[in-house]
């Protein structure tokens, strides 16, 4: 054999081992996705304290923060001057915080504030903003009840949602609490009509079986709360992540908290309207899942806390936004395989084989999940869109295989230190920091700038009042 | 009241079976008479090369293992390497022009990005590693993991707990897995004939590409669009009937 | 010997590229019959969305539903449980995972003697008995069965995941939420606390008398009646007999 050969065949060797070793990865999210279908489908569905919604009324403050948002900020405050929860004796109070607006949110926000006495004006000089977790960070000063739950300035709650939400926090365990995030948007464009499919895969099937098994459904960063004494037991809001909302969650869960997940907590969003925006959201995300899964990868298996399958859940949470770029490895990887025939031992592990064969573009178990999903919704002509999904997913092998490496330089730079000059003394001289808030700060304005801002069009309402009419008639049909 | 947020469903347990028991069946014919269906498909994709103008000679291995086999006249040249080198340069500017173009959605930009890295592995692959000398016959022989028989199978291991366990009429379910398999099998007829007309008429790197990409990535497509269909289809019978309301 | 024919370097027959492409525009037809169903929803919606949430909707008054429960349950037994003994151990020291702020975690079970002060929130992975005159200050958490003595005050909420027995004149300021049986003596409020409460249910709730409006849900009945020794199990009698009285 030459040498060049015994290159090529250890080349080979490895990139059958890189497959193999992927195709047992995406097994395991097979089934997890399969456990999840089978339980929001015919399982019992945990009953997440909704019984008591409406007859316990602890007070809540509602954090709102807002970076030009004057397409859509009168909506949100409407709602919340609207919203069905005893508003006396300061038990309620709405904290719009104006993070650098330089449009008409600042005089929309004052407006409501001067009407109304629970509705509080948070104004915050800066240029640009500082991003959403600094603005929460400032809200959570100004607020001064115990139960704190955030809204992004887009959404449309209904009039029970406080109510739904604050219901969990009877009980002592519960740190946490996250609702149903449902595009109000869909009609606008693929790209929303495809996010609302995933939506409703991810909420409606996937949120709540993880939290009927008692594993970690994640709280979202809005339609959620917490309390606040928790979030300040386990370190506020970290203003260095980009996904400050997975970051609570696994601090909540590794310091002994639960979060619980509301599915009767519907709340409406815009969904952003391009792929350009898309991906930027999706780059954001997608880093940010990456920070904590650096972060909290060794933490999660070692802890005394939580139970075998939360560790697994919680580890295969946290690598999700990875399996993009396991699929795309895997389509190179795979090529090897093609090209120069699997080698002897890949005959032992057939089954893998044998997934992989069909399984190569992902998994078919998050399309059943979101066939499930609108299933259970009674969308019945939006599962048609179900092949669609597969634009979606190559989308997401693009942005989360890029975003990986972003995040890998990220941590890097969290990581650098300055060597000192050779006479003086090994001194860390702290600027390690500096250079990673740096690097966050310019990736945050060259891409994703510091508020991850997606453009409010403002036809929420529009889009509600169209449906609202549709059901109506739909009514009028089934009694005439 | 049919609250969207607390309704589970009351799995089908006797569709689940006769579903399992249609697809042990249908397994079951598969791994008895897979030859006989070798044969069959391989005489199905002769008629299809005929058709589109294949000189081509089929030849029915006894052992089971090889598998048919077509043997086609080819008048292979390798690439000259000024012309990889070219092919090489262009299709690396494609994946960096994609990836720093805007304009281009991400979908758009993981295909162009994923197909230009294969091409290229795969021409270095043929010109440095596996380099095919010039000949003039070429055999393509139909084996079991690209004949599309894994699929026959794997149609039904899906359908059955995906789709039998749900509310609805039985032979929406069994008419949709039948649609699926029946259109699995017309699929990988013209899959087959086309790859293996694509060596005769653009040689090794393009059949190798359309073997693969066709191959690996495609394959699933049709499963997750007929899946979708049939639960449409038992969406609509479900919403007139009562179904359980777990609150 | 075959003549060899083919695209490349030589000439190419017509008819038989038109068959190949005939092949080929098969396959791409059916390629495109796969996502048409997909794109002819996209540009002809007949569903478009968005999924309908009634934005004016609020939650339902309890009160009614509690008397179509009670006229439902009158003639329903609670559901079978199990008729084994629990023993109750008692920890000197409980197992504490370090706890943070006001809220500990406690492995195994936990008995409470008469007359103490808890003023923390506690989560119990275990059974829970308190005797007489106990104050809990914070929340309750109880992974097992929970027995509460009489005049127990519970100044913020229970939540209790197996069985849960609540005695004579005990006050529990918020809510309760049980995933088991739950027995009430007579004398107990519920939900007196400016949050308010009420209790719910996974099973069914025996009642021996209430004080002042309930908002109770339970899953499967609430049964109301004369004295709870003729609905509350053997082995809890026992519990509470040894333990608590």
């Amino acid at each position: 054999m030459t040498l060049e050969s015994q290159i090529v065949s250890l080349i080979g060797h490895l990139a059958n081992f890189v497959l193999l070793t992927i195709s047992a990865i995406m097994c395991l999210y097979v089934m997890r996705h399969i456990r999840f279908f089978w339980n929001r489908m015919f399982k019992e569905q945990r009953r997440c304290y909704q019984d008591l919604a409406g007859a316990y009324t602890p007070s809540v403050s509602i954090l709102i923060p807002m970076h030009k948002e004057e397409r859509v900020a009168a909506d949100i405050l409407e709602r919340f001057v609207e919203m069905d929860y005893p508003k006396d004796g300061g038990r309620y109070e709405v904290i719009a915080i104006d993070d650098g607006s330089t449009d008409a949110t600042p005089s929309i926000v004052d407006e409501y504030a001067s009407k109304f006495p629970f509705v509080k004006a948070v104004h915050r000089a800066g240029n640009g903003g500082n991003g959403k977790p600094e603005a929460l960070n400032v809200g959570l000063k100004v607020a001064s009840n115990e139960i704190v739950l955030t809204f992004d300035a887009d959404y449309l709650p209904p009039r029970d949602c406080v109510k739904r939400l604050v219901a969990p926090f009877a009980d002592v365990e519960v740190g946490g609490v996250m609702g149903r995030v449902v595009p109000v948007n869909s009609p606008e464009s693929l790209v929303t009509r495809l996010i609302d499919i995933e939506r409703a895969g991810g909420y409606q099937i996937n949120q709540q079986a993880r939290y009927n098994l008692n594993l970690i459904p994640q709280f979202g960063g809005t339609v959620g709360g917490f309390r606040r004494s928790v979030l300040k037991a386990v370190g506020e809001f970290d203003e260095t992540k980009l996904a400050e909302d997975t970051d609570l969650t696994y601090k909540l869960y590794l310091y002994g908290w639960k979060v619980a997940y509301v599915n009767a907590a519907e709340c409406y969003e815009e969904a952003v309207l391009s792929w350009d925006m898309r991906e930027k959201q999706l780059t954001r995300w997608a880093i940010g899942h990456d920070q904590c899964l650096f972060e909290y990868f060794f933490e999660t298996l070692k802890s005394p806390i939580l139970t075998f399958w939360q560790k697994v859940d919680g580890i295969l949470l946290l690598g999700v936004y990875t399996t993009p770029l396991l699929i795309l490895i895997g389509w190179l990887t795979g090529l090897f395989t093609y090209l120069a025939g699997a080698p002897w031992w890949c005959s032992v592990f057939p089954g893998i084989l044998f997934v992989f064969a069909y399984n190569s573009i992902g998994n078919f178990a998050i399309f059943a999940e979101a066939g499930g999903s609108l299933f259970l919704d009674q969308r019945r002509r939006s599962i048609w869109l179900l092949p669609l999904v597969l634009v979606n997913l190559l989308a997401n092998v693009w942005v989360c295989s890029k975003a990986f490496f972003q995040a890998i330089f990220l941590h890097q730079r969290g990581y650098e230190q300055v060597k000192p000059p050779v006479w003086a003394k090994t001194q860390k001289r702290g600027v390690g920091k500096d250079n990673y808030n740096k690097a966050l700060n310019s990736f945050r304005n060259n891409n994703t700038h510091r508020w991850d801002k997606t453009e409010r069009s403002g036809n929420g309402m529009r889009y509600y009042n169209d449906i609202k009419n549709a059901e109506t008639k739909r009514n009028h049909r089934k009694r005439g | 009241m049919h609250a969207q947020y607390s309704r589970s469903l009351r799995i089908q347990k006797v569709h689940f079976f006769v579903g399992l028991a249609i697809s042990l069946v249908f397994t079951s014919l598969i791994a008895f008479n897979g030859f006989n269906f070798w044969i069959w498909q391989a005489s199905m994709v002769d008629w299809l090369l005929s058709f589109a103008g294949v000189s081509h000679k089929l030849f029915i291995s006894s052992g089971v293992a090889k598998g048919p086999t077509f043997e086609m006249p080819i008048n292979f040249r390798p690439i000259p390497f000024t012309t990889v080198i070219v092919l090489l340069f262009v299709l690396a500017s494609l994946a960096v022009i994609v990836n720093i173009f805007r304009g281009i959605p991400p979908p758009v930009k993981a295909v162009s990005f994923v197909v230009s890295i294969l091409a290229i592995l795969t021409l270095l692959w043929q010109t440095m590693v596996s380099p095919i000398p010039a000949y003039t016959l070429h055999w393509v022989t139909l084996d079991w993991s690209c004949s599309g028989v894994i699929n026959l199978c794997l149609i039904t291991l899906i359908y059955v707990p995906f789709l039998f366990t749900i509310k609805g009429p039985l032979w929406v379910k069994v008419f949709w897995l039948f649609v699926a398999i029946g259109f699995s099998i017309v699929w990988n007829l013209l899959r087959m004939s086309l790859v293996t007309a694509t060596l005769y008429y653009f040689g090794g790197l393009v059949f190798l590409l359309f073997h693969y990409i066709l191959g690996a990535f495609i394959d699933f497509v049709y499963i997750v669009t007929f899946y979708s269909l049939a639960l449409a289809h038992l969406s609509k019978s479900e919403a007139s009937e009562a179904i359980k309301f777990d609150a | 010997m075959l003549k060899p024919k083919g695209i490349i370097g030589r000439e190419v027959d017509r008819l038989a590229i038109f068959g190949y492409l005939v092949v080929l525009g098969l396959f791409a037809g059916m390629i495109v019959l796969c996502f048409i169903w997909g794109v002819w929803e996209y540009k002809k919606p007949k569903d478009p969305g968005p999924l309908f949430i009634d934005l004016d909707r609020t939650i339902d008054e309890r009160s009614e539903e509690l008397a179509r429960i009670v006229g439902k349950a009158a003639a329903s037994e609670p559901s079978a449980h199990s008729r084994k003994a629990l023993k109750v151990a008692e920890l000197n020291e409980p197992t504490q995972i370090p706890n943070i702020d006001e809220t500990i975690r406690v492995r195994g079970d936990v008995r409470i003697p008469k007359g103490e002060v808890i003023p923390y929130n506690m989560i119990v992975e275990g059974d829970l008995t308190s005797q007489d005159d106990v104050t809990f200050q914070g929340g309750l958490h109880i992974k097992g069965r929970a027995i509460i003595g009489a005049r127990n005050r519970l100044e913020k909420s229970i939540v209790c995941q197996k069985e849960l027995v609540l005695l004579e004149d005990v006050i529990v300021y918020n809510c309760i939420d049980c995933e088991g049986l739950v027995f009430i003596k007579k004398g107990v409020r519920v939900g007196v606390g400016v949050e308010g409460g009420g209790i719910a249910s996974a099973r069914t709730i025996c009642l021996e008398k209430a004080e002042g409006p309930l908002k109770i849900y339970s899953r499967e009945g609430v049964r109301i009646v004369g004295s709870l020794k003729e609905a509350i199990p053997e082995d809890l009698k026992e519990i509470i007999e040894v333990e608590v009285t």
